[in-house]
């Protein structure tokens, strides 16, 4: 597994409980949306944040949190985040 | 510009944590959370605050605001337990909130001039496959009605993250909306 897959299935196991639509949770992929694919609801999103926060041990501002809307930037996030913790 | 939100309380009691820790910082500026620890009910306090976000957020897409995550970005005011305002950046909205024993829905204001017509109805279920076309659906049937307008020619078109749009047929009608969804409970808005 790669560096990104991996990341991609540490997500996934991020983002599960929250999801609407199985259907598009099962195709997921870098570009899925959280809100427009997934139906995630807003008050979860804020759970999502927080989830990722606490299991990479980083904080996400607003401005990264305005970044998170799909798969592909939550990864980007993460990885700029753990990248500046060195 | 219009927007509203609702917010099924025994829905949210069994999907959202709002005493997780760092939740509510994530959303409220410190004057917001000082709001909720001064509430009597610190839950019905939140999902206010919140509610309110969620019906300016709209309005702001409405008027061509980009649109963004963070909910912390808008500044809640009361006014007193029905009234209150937002403000996103340049952007000013006032709000008005009803607070049902099963739920909390918040509207933007409308201008003077304007009727605001808010309606809250009941979801034939609460299931996530059904409750975006059952809400445009009930909305459709009313508008059809008060405008008599043929209900079959009537579709809204969703543009997420934007807002939706109404047409009759192709042509797209210049009437104001808002609906929203949650849990059992829909809501739908449109000015007069």
């Amino acid at each position: 597994m790669t560096e990104k897959e991996a990341l991609i299935a540490e997500l996934r196991e991020i983002i599960k409980p929250y999801v609407q639509d199985q259907e598009a949770f099962e195709n997921l992929s870098e570009e899925t949306h959280f809100i427009t694919d997934l139906k995630i609801n807003s008050a979860n999103l804020v759970d999502i944040i927080l989830d990722t926060e606490d299991k990479y041990n980083i904080e996400i501002d607003n401005e990264s949190m305005d970044k998170m809307s799909d798969v592909k930037s939550a990864m980007e996030v993460i990885k700029d985040k753990l990248a500046a913790k060195g | 510009m219009i927007g509203n939100d609702i917010i099924d309380i025994a829905y949210t009691k069994k999907t959202t944590d709002w005493q997780r820790r760092g939740f509510l910082k994530k959303v409220f500026s410190d004057a917001e959370q000082d709001i909720i620890s001064e509430a009597k009910d610190a839950f019905a306090a939140v999902w206010r605050l919140w509610s309110m976000k969620e019906a300016a957020y709209k309005s702001y897409l409405q008027k061509g605001g980009l649109p963004f995550n963070s909910p912390a970005r808008i500044a809640i005011k009361l006014t007193d337990t029905t009234f209150g305002s937002a403000e996103i950046g340049e952007f000013y909205q006032e709000l008005r909130t009803d607070q049902a024993d099963d739920y909390i829905a918040s509207y933007t204001q409308p201008p003077a001039e304007l009727k605001q017509v808010n309606q809250v109805f009941n979801l034939s279920k609460n299931d996530p496959a059904t409750q975006s076309a059952e809400t445009r659906k009930v909305l459709i049937q009313r508008l059809a009605q008060d405008y008599h307008l043929e209900e079959k020619e009537l579709s809204i078109s969703k543009n997420l993250p934007g807002p939706p749009e109404l047409y009759l047929g192709k042509q797209k009608l210049k009437i104001a909306f808002s609906m929203s969804h949650h849990g059992v409970f829909g809501v739908f808005s449109f000015l007069d």
